[in-house]
């Protein structure tokens, strides 16, 4: 069983983090719209919850007014992109 | 209130109060408005699993029982209760119905009624195809051959659910699945609204469902550890296997190594054994030779998973639309988790091979399990299984073949096992017959969906598996958010409704509109829905008789006829047949004349009045009729009958002439003469009654006696109409007759009666 407890420990998923999103308030719809969007920019590795935070701190909103600029302003996820790249401080 | 009852539960912070109306009335139907309302505010009382209250040696009316727990403060015992003091005592496992028309508005009536009839496990089934929706489903559509599970639907399922445990005082478990591509969110979802136990394998998904394999574990992982932070009981899928191989009972080793994969997995990932279930059913049933291959599996299930809970089903597999046939082979099951053990015992409604199961069915399985389970209540202090001899040679054989399964499966590791087709081959292994479920790794529903977390991975909630940074590790993750919804549920956002027509409001509005408050009109599983079924015997053969069954439905006016049952009772004498169809018109409440129940006077009452004025009576079952029960029933001092109060009865026993009862009743100078009349071939019940009055009227002494008629087709109305006084049928109790008896001849003698 451990390489299957291994392929779960080391990975994610849309799902698990959708299920992340909803658990830190965010509405399914939401959340659903946020997973899509990190999908598309190929930031899921990061954690849902943690692409809101760090977008959150870049625009110095409450987390859940981020989140919610996230579910539809793409350049919003641009500036997140870069702001991984550069591997800025969190 | 039965919040004591309770109290040793765990009960969050959150846990929120009952529902605006308080507590259910018994004499009033669930108003299911009052559930919506206020829907947003409402948090669970309570979280994970609930047993039943064990009681060992217990004592209920005049009998001792070894396997039964608490009993309830409201509830419909099984008929024959009636005869042993109305007990109702309730086995000790808990016992599940399975509910889901796709409309939950109508499923919470039907789980109260089941509540009430011995259920606390309420496992609702999912709509059709929401296993591959990739997400979460809002508001409360309408589903097919199952509900769309949604925050809403399981919001008012529970509202309902903790009203209904407080009416009948026991708690309920309420249930349904986190599989498909949503799972972690479904077990997030299930956790915050107080769901307590759930369908959870992955096997199910990658073998059934034909989800990605990789998605599918990586998934379960995180949607068990929320399970399992929350006391989820979870259930098993492996008995899917039986239900779909060619030959069920040849997979018999492959079930075991089911379970323990999804056991195994689930430890691994933080369940607790006493939280996982293995979900097993009979592999056969009659006429197979069902007790030689079911005993040695379940006893082998037993003996390997002897940590682990034990959730027994009927196999679905095997039913067919003859619900006799259904519900003995149910019972037969009954009898087999009493001689092994079951902690759950789910039920599988008898109309499962016609239809999506109607209310009373759901009711009839519950009872069904209730009344085996009690049957052989002890069983085992009386009955021990042989342990010697073949019976051990075959459970050791099926671990054998289980263990060599295994091996093959860790040698090609569980990815290559399931692409060659190893799980649900027919044939018995280590025989393969090439007919297993093969799944592609690299393909399936979800493919290429999961991605490998970063080094920088992190999750700000709590209970969540996997890896995270290490950087950013905290006694709670969720400190860095003010909070999880799992720590503050008013993080919780409730979504209403999406769509404005396919909604329970809308739903509620229209049945109103088609039906009214004031009609009354049969029904299945929906409000108003009208169905009923007429069963007939036709004297032809099979499709003659089922096409006169369906022209014999119209001409009764009946709509959409379907014939759901047909069984051959000779090919070329008859066919019995059933037959549903819709009523198509409701009938106005008030427009029916109901009579008043005729107030029955008190026992004292009685026995004061005969002390006063005794009575004599002559009683007879008249005819060529043999039936002596009914009358002893109502004259015997031992069932509660008329002797009991003073009344002195001559019986003359059965088959007497009507003018020997009339000339025993003047020599006697009795005051009544009750005569039993249970044949009512070519209407002999009335010509009996007939004759009676005749017979006083020219003998003159109509007037002298009270004449009274009984019999399990005789009503008040026929004995009046026949010139009788009273009659009296089916469930007449002595006291009804001689209150009755009394009453008239007060009446007679111009006395007042007391009201």
């Amino acid at each position: 069983m451990k390489p299957l407890y291994d392929l779960a420990y080391t990975h994610t998923s849309p799902s698990i983090e959708r299920s992340v999103l909803l658990r830190m308030g965010f509405s399914s719809l939401e959340s659903k719209a946020i997973v899509s969007h990190a999908e598309k920019m190929r930031l899921l590795g990061k954690g849902a919850g943690h692409l809101v935070l760090r977008y959150a701190k870049m625009t110095g909103k409450p987390y859940l007014e981020a989140g919610k600029d996230l579910c539809v302003d793409l350049e919003a996820w641009d500036d997140l992109k870069a702001a991984f790249e550069r591997g800025a401080s969190r | 209130m039965k919040e004591d009852r309770f109290e040793k539960l765990e009960k969050p912070e959150s846990a929120g109060k009952l529902g605006p109306h308080g507590r259910l009335d018994p004499s009033k139907k669930l108003d299911v408005r009052e559930i919506l309302r206020d829907l947003e505010n409402y948090r669970p009382r309570r979280h994970g699993w609930t047993w039943r209250k064990k009681v060992s040696d217990n004592k209920v009316g005049p009998f001792r029982y070894k396997e039964t727990s608490e009993s309830l403060e409201r509830s419909v015992p099984l008929p024959a209760a009636k005869y042993f003091g109305g007990i109702d005592p309730q086995p000790d496992c808990v016992i599940t119905t399975e509910i889901a028309s796709g409309r939950f508005e109508d499923d919470i009536r039907r789980m109260r009624m089941a509540a009430w009839h011995g259920a606390d496990h309420m496992m609702v089934i999912r709509t059709t195809g929401q296993s591959h929706i990739d997400g979460l489903l809002e508001g409360t559509p309408e589903g097919v051959g199952g509900i769309p599970i949604t925050r809403k639907q399981l919001r008012a399922t529970r509202k309902a659910l903790d009203l209904i445990e407080d009416e009948v005082g026991r708690p309920i478990n309420f249930h349904s699945y986190v599989s498909g591509v949503a799972g972690p969110e479904i077990a997030v979802l299930f956790a915050e609204e107080g769901v307590n136990g759930a369908h959870q394998d992955p096997q199910y998904n990658v073998l059934y469902r034909n989800v990605n394999m990789q998605r599918s574990f990586v998934d379960a992982a995180v949607a068990k550890r929320i399970m399992a932070e929350f006391g989820l009981l979870q259930i098993d899928g492996a008995h899917n296997a039986n239900a779909t191989a060619r030959e069920a009972w040849k997979v018999m080793p492959e079930l075991l190594v089911q379970h323990a994969i999804n056991c195994a997995f689930s430890r691994m990932v933080g369940m607790s054994a006493d939280k996982i279930a293995l979900s097993s059913v009979p592999p056969t049933a009659p006429p197979a030779p069902a007790m030689s291959y079911d005993l040695p599996y379940a006893v082998t299930l037993r003996w390997l998973f002897s940590d682990y809970k034990v959730r027994a089903q009927q196999n679905t597999r095997y039913i067919e639309s003859d619900m006799r046939e259904a519900t003995v082979t149910h019972t037969l099951n009954l009898v087999l988790t009493r001689l092994t053990s079951a902690d759950v015992q789910s039920t599988i409604t008898p109309d499962e091979g016609r239809n999506v199961p109607w209310h009373y069915n759901n009711l009839a399985a519950v009872d069904t399990a209730k009344q085996a389970l009690l049957a052989v209540d002890g069983l085992k202090e009386m009955v021990e299984i042989k342990r010697e001899g073949p019976f051990r040679e075959t459970v050791r054989d099926l671990a054998e073949r289980a263990v060599l399964f295994l091996e093959e499966v860790k040698e090609k590791g569980y990815f290559g096992a399931v692409a060659s087709g190893m799980f649900v081959d027919s044939g018995f292994y280590p025989e393969r017959n090439g007919d297993g479920i093969r799944r592609d790794p690299d393909g399936g529903v979800g493919y290429g969906s999961i991605v490998e977390r970063d080094r920088d991975y992190f999750a700000p909630v709590c209970h969540h598996f996997g890896y995270q940074d290490p950087s950013r590790a905290k006694e709670r993750l969720c400190e860095e958010i003010g909070g999880c919804t799992f720590c503050d549920p008013a993080k919780i956002v409730y979504i209403d409704e999406l769509d404005p027509e396919d909604n329970v409001e809308k739903r509620l509005e229209r049945a109103a509109e088609e039906l009214g408050d004031d009609m009354v009109k049969p029904e299945v599983q929906w409000a108003g829905d009208g169905y009923l079924t007429l069963t007939m015997f036709i004297p032809e053969p099979e499709r003659v008789a089922e096409y006169a069954a369906l022209e014999i439905a119209k001409r009764l006016n009946l709509e959409n006829p379907e014939v759901i049952h047909k069984g051959i009772a000779h090919p070329a004498e008859g066919t019995v047949v059933e037959v549903k169809a819709v009523v198509p018109f409701g009938i106005k409440r008030d427009s029916l004349k109901i009579p008043d129940k005729p107030a029955v006077l008190s026992a004292e009452e009685i026995r004061e009045e005969i002390k006063k004025r005794p009575m004599k009576v002559v009683c007879a079952t008249v005819g060529e009729d043999e039936h002596s029960v009914g009358m002893r029933e109502i004259i015997d001092i031992k069932h509660g009958g008329i002797e009991g109060f003073g009344i002195k009865a001559t019986y003359l026993g059965t088959s007497v002439p009507i003018d020997k009862v009339v000339n025993a009743a003047i020599e006697e100078d009795a005051d009544a003469i009750l005569i039993s009349t249970i044949i009512s071939h070519a209407d002999i019940h009335r010509k009996n009654m007939e004759r009676l009055a005749r017979l006083c009227e020219e003998k003159g002494v109509r007037q002298k006696f009270i004449l009274v008629g009984g019999g399990t087709q005789v009503t008040n109305d026929l004995a009046v109409q026949a010139g009788l006084d009273a009659g009296f049928g089916r469930g007449t109790k002595g006291i009804d007759v001689a209150s009755f008896l009394v009453k008239k001849r007060r009446e007679r003698l111009g006395l007042e009666n007391p009201s």
